[in-house]
């Protein structure tokens, strides 16, 4: 499965990877941006299958993050918010998110429950020729 | 100084919270870190307004810029505009390497401005700076 995490706080990115690492089982790779214009640049060149975007950036704020990012993909947006703006998470649905998750979420639950909210292919994806193998 | 130092951190990123809690509790300093969330939070704690009427006077104040509610330019401009909080440090630390930002918190009499290395491990070997720096080499003001 194809990520992209865009989130300038290092404490933040740390936690995230630490719950991705519970589903393993979705063979995640994740694509790190720090800045709006690598996430765009990202989102661009690569198939992604999900993308996770802290809305608070040195080069971007708020909405105009999701407009960005949504201008140049249609992969699922989902919106990483901070303790209490729920409100700008919500704006955020409206300019092309599909689901929001509060940040310091613990449980991979929750991260999973927003990633089936956003409408992510949660398999893990198969490169062509790839042998599935058999299942233990 | 015999009691621990207050430190009062003001950040919305959990992660980073957590991050400056462990360099914090590995640091030569004994200290009590408390945190507060948004700036509307960090001005009732530093005037002891509600659920805060019992708080200590931190020592030093580590402030973020980009928060929710009351950004950290606000807090720092009532802090250095209120005679009881002028003199508490404010170190700002953020992610942000805007030279307005720097500008601005400076003529707003920010004791220091520090952007945050992406790195882990920067991050935390940073933290341990600025401990280093401001509660063991500064003389802080008593109140």
């Amino acid at each position: 499965m194809e990520i992209l995490l865009l989130e300038d706080n290092p404490g933040d990115a740390r936690l995230f990877h630490e719950v991705l690492r519970e589903l393993d089982y979705l063979a995640p790779r994740v694509a790190h941006a720090r800045r709006l214009s690598e996430a765009v640049e990202l989102a661009r060149r690569r198939a992604l299958d999900i993308i996770f975007l802290d809305l608070s950036l040195p080069d971007g704020y708020g909405l105009e993050v999701v407009r960005q990012v949504r201008a140049v993909t249609t992969a699922p947006i989902v919106v990483l918010t901070g303790s209490v703006d729920e409100t700008l998470a919500a704006r955020a649905l409206t300019e092309g998110a599909q689901s929001y998750l509060p940040k310091g979420f613990i449980e991979p639950a929750e991260l999973l429950a927003a990633m089936e909210t956003a409408g992510a292919a949660l398999a893990p994806r198969l490169s062509v020729g790839a042998n599935p193998g058999v299942p233990e | 100084m015999g009691r621990p130092v207050e430190v009062l951190l003001v950040e919305d990123s959990p992660g980073d919270v957590r991050l400056t809690e462990e360099a914090l509790k590995e640091g030569k300093v004994r200290n009590n870190l408390n945190v507060v969330m948004d700036g509307v939070e960090a001005m009732a704690y530093l005037r002891r307004e509600g659920r805060y009427a019992s708080a200590a006077r931190p020592d030093i104040v580590l402030l973020d810029l980009n928060m929710p509610k009351k950004d950290g330019r606000e807090v720092l401009a009532e802090m250095k505009s209120d005679h009881r909080l002028r003199r508490i440090p404010v170190v700002i630390l953020t992610t942000s390497e805007a030279e307005q930002d720097i500008l601005k918190t400076y003529d707003l009499h920010a004791n220091c401005y520090i952007t945050k290395p992406v790195d882990l491990d920067q991050f935390i070997s940073l933290v341990k700076s600025v401990e280093d720096f401001w509660l063991t080499i500064v003389k802080l003001p008593a109140e």
